[in-house]
């Protein structure tokens, strides 16, 4: 996840609790996608088993390597999810993207807090 | 268990069973209104990106629920698979009270006057069953009126030169227009088109009763904070209950229409939210459940008059599934075009509904609703971006604020072949056989998307965009929230299933109010047009003589 929102001057999926957003809807709204990530993750970590010990750029060539892998497309897509959707469904601490973007005034939790 | 006579039953609290419920109870018919969603306040929903109308990845926030809903889909490989509501595939429409209405971005189009006449204007392409509507532009224009002013619809009349003939004007003004509708309609009559405020079914002031628009960025999608849209949940339902003859029941779901020996309909049967099968005897009954839901329902319902379902004896029922070709462009600029004032589509072009070199149709083009943060960092990037990492991280910091969207809904050309039916096998919660859904886009309609988008990305460089880039349909079959066709209106009953009073064919009682008798789908948001026809269709029932004229 740290690579698919990396942090740089602003907090990536690490800050913005992206892993608590996964974590929490896997109980409920994402339950179907257990299965996935267990076994995903164990095939992951036995085809590179190296992979935490790698820094950022060899992380990331690896993962550019995996092209459309349907494990790491499906990772890409709830890291967007927790990093880009409401702090509510668990990611997004601090409205972390929201502030990246500027837009944190206008979009405010549950309700329309006013321009 | 059977209870007791009413003089209607409205299976569905939509945008059309709405209006003829208000219709009806307001002349002192006794009605029964079913809705198999619920009545759903904002604070249950609020504004939540990922579990809203448009993004579902946490789930429909408006129903049906994916755990007692079930449809099947045939794939491009002809297989059929199982799908669930959450899933775009299964072309959901809200199930709730309000139906569509209550997330809608309530744009209010009228058709226009060729919308109805498309076979005369074009010809019907190979392997289409493009027709004219058996009604005219003119026809229905006092109820697009009607719904103008009953519903609440801000506009400005005379500002869009295409536009058929109109009465009187909107009951209010347009919503002002926010930067970036400021920066693309004179950058639009730069390049000779006729830019003009869109009409929306949302309170530019406060209108019978409900407060004005708030100009969140948070709309389509979502149930509106202040109730500005006029959503029936919000306008005519509230007022059809106030009459005292019309009774709410939420939580059923019908099972089918009940005919007699003599092969009229008698009434509903319908599972009550215990899940207990409840009879509702009526005069009359109007089915007005969504395009797909609602040719379920005909077809689901046979007996030994109707062995093909109701309307159904010359096939019509469930053919010519169509909803919208949607194509456009994004653009990208310099300067920053987002200005967070909601909803933000606020100018439209009809140049190109009409009129199009070698083209059948075409489409309103429109600038986009907001667009929130998860649905843009998913698919607004140009071909080829990086999807993940610090270079999408940086798009979306660099591109958010500073792109704009236009698209139009594409009138298709509808198919024979693009059809729901009854699911051999799979049933859902209830154990009611479901729909499964099949067909694909004519090629017209592929072609028609690739010139509309092309006109949009020329739109948006009139307006300064530094990159442009282009969206296209995809070939499979449409639906979608703007579904429609599934029984469509035929003078003959060997043409269609419903007659010019939108009764369906062999049943004098039975009438349907929702897109599913649209011969065609005009290149506009339907529920406008859904509605009017909703409020024709009341005065033809209340004319039928079905019920004794009360009071």
């Amino acid at each position: 996840m740290a690579r698919i929102v990396p942090t740089d001057d602003a907090p990536g999926a690490t800050e913005a609790n992206c892993i608590g957003y996964l974590e929490q809807q896997l109980q409920s709204a994402l339950a179907r996608f257990g299965d996935a990530y267990r076994s995903g993750l164990a095939g992951f970590q036995r085809a590179h088993p190296e992979f935490l010990k790698l820094d950022g750029v060899a992380q990331d060539r690896l993962l550019e390597g995996l092209g459309r892998e349907p494990f790491f497309e499906m990772l890409v897509d709830h890291t967007m999810q927790g990093f880009y959707g409401s702090p509510e469904h668990g990611g997004n601490r601090d409205e972390a993207s929201w502030k990246m973007m500027g837009i944190a005034k206008h979009m405010g939790g549950g309700h329309w807090h006013g321009a | 268990m059977a209870l007791d006579p009413v003089d209607v039953v409205i299976v569905g609290a939509g945008g059309g069973g709405g209006i003829v419920a208000h219709e009806l109870a307001r002349a002192g018919w006794r009605v029964v209104l079913l809705e198999r969603g619920r009545q759903q306040s904002f604070a249950e929903t609020g504004h939540y990106e990922l579990r809203s109308q448009r993004t579902t990845v946490l789930g429909n926030a408006f129903g049906p629920d994916d755990r007692r809903h079930v449809r099947v889909r045939q794939t491009d490989g002809g297989d059929w698979v199982k799908v669930l509501p959450s899933d775009g595939a299964y072309n959901n429409v809200a199930a709730v009270v309000g139906g569509g209405t209550l997330s809608y971005g309530a744009m209010a189009w009228r058709f226009l006057p060729k919308d109805f006449r498309m076979k005369s204007t074009y010809g019907a392409p190979l392997g289409s069953t493009l027709e004219d509507w058996p009604i005219s532009y003119e026809e229905l224009a006092p109820y697009y009126e009607r719904a103008e002013w009953d519903l609440g619809v801000s506009g400005k009349s005379g500002s869009n030169p295409f536009e058929g003939p109109r009465g009187n004007d909107y009951p209010m003004p347009p919503l002002p227009f926010n930067r970036e509708a400021s920066l693309l309609a004179p950058a639009g009559r730069k390049i000779g088109l006729h830019p003009f405020p869109i009409p929306m079914a949302i309170n530019s002031k406060p209108y019978m009763g409900r407060g004005a628009c708030v100009q969140c960025p948070h709309c389509v999608g979502f149930r509106c904070e202040v109730d500005a849209k006029g959503s029936t949940a919000v306008t005519v339902i509230p007022r059809a209950i106030a009459t005292g003859n019309c009774v709410l029941k939420t939580g059923c779901v019908v099972k089918e229409v009940l005919t007699d020996a003599s092969g009229k309909a008698s009434g509903v049967a319908y599972f009550d939210p215990q899940g207990k099968l409840v009879e509702q005897p009526a005069r009359v009954v109007v089915v007005a459940a969504s395009a797909t839901e609602t040719a379920r329902l005909l077809l689901n319902s046979r007996s030994k008059v109707h062995p093909n379902g109701l309307g159904n004896r010359y096939g019509w029922v469930g053919r010519n599934l169509q909803g919208h070709a949607y194509s456009g462009a994004f653009g990208l600029f310099e300067q920053e075009t987002w200005d967070g004032i909601g909803p933000a589509a606020r100018v439209a072009a009809c140049d190109y509904n009409h009129g199009n070199e070698g083209i059948v149709g075409g489409g309103m083009l429109a600038n986009e609703f907001i667009r929130m943060p998860y649905l843009f960092a998913r698919s607004v990037r140009p071909p080829g971006a990086p999807r993940w990492g610090k270079a999408h991280k940086d798009w979306q910091r660099k591109w958010y604020k500073r792109s704009m969207g236009i698209k139009g809904p594409v009138q298709e050309v509808p198919r024979w072949e693009n059809r729901v039916e009854i699911d051999p096998a799979v049933k859902d919660y209830w154990g009611i056989p479901t729909l499964r859904i099949s067909g694909a886009k004519h090629a017209s309609d592929l072609k028609t998307g690739k010139f509309i988008a092309g006109k949009a990305a020329e739109w948006l460089r009139a307006a300064g965009a530094l990159e442009v880039f282009e969206s296209l349909p995809g070939r499979g079959v449409s639906g979608g929230q703007h579904q429609a066709g599934t029984a469509r209106m035929a003078k003959d009953e060997q043409l269609g299933a419903v007659d010019t009073d939108c009764r369906v064919f062999g049943l004098e009682n039975l009438y349907l109010a929702d897109g599913s008798v649209h011969v065609t789908n005009g290149g506009f948001n339907p529920s406008l047009t859904i509605q009017a026809l909703a409020y024709r269709t009341s005065v033809r029932i209340l004319a039928s003589g079905h019920v004794p004229k009360k009071g």
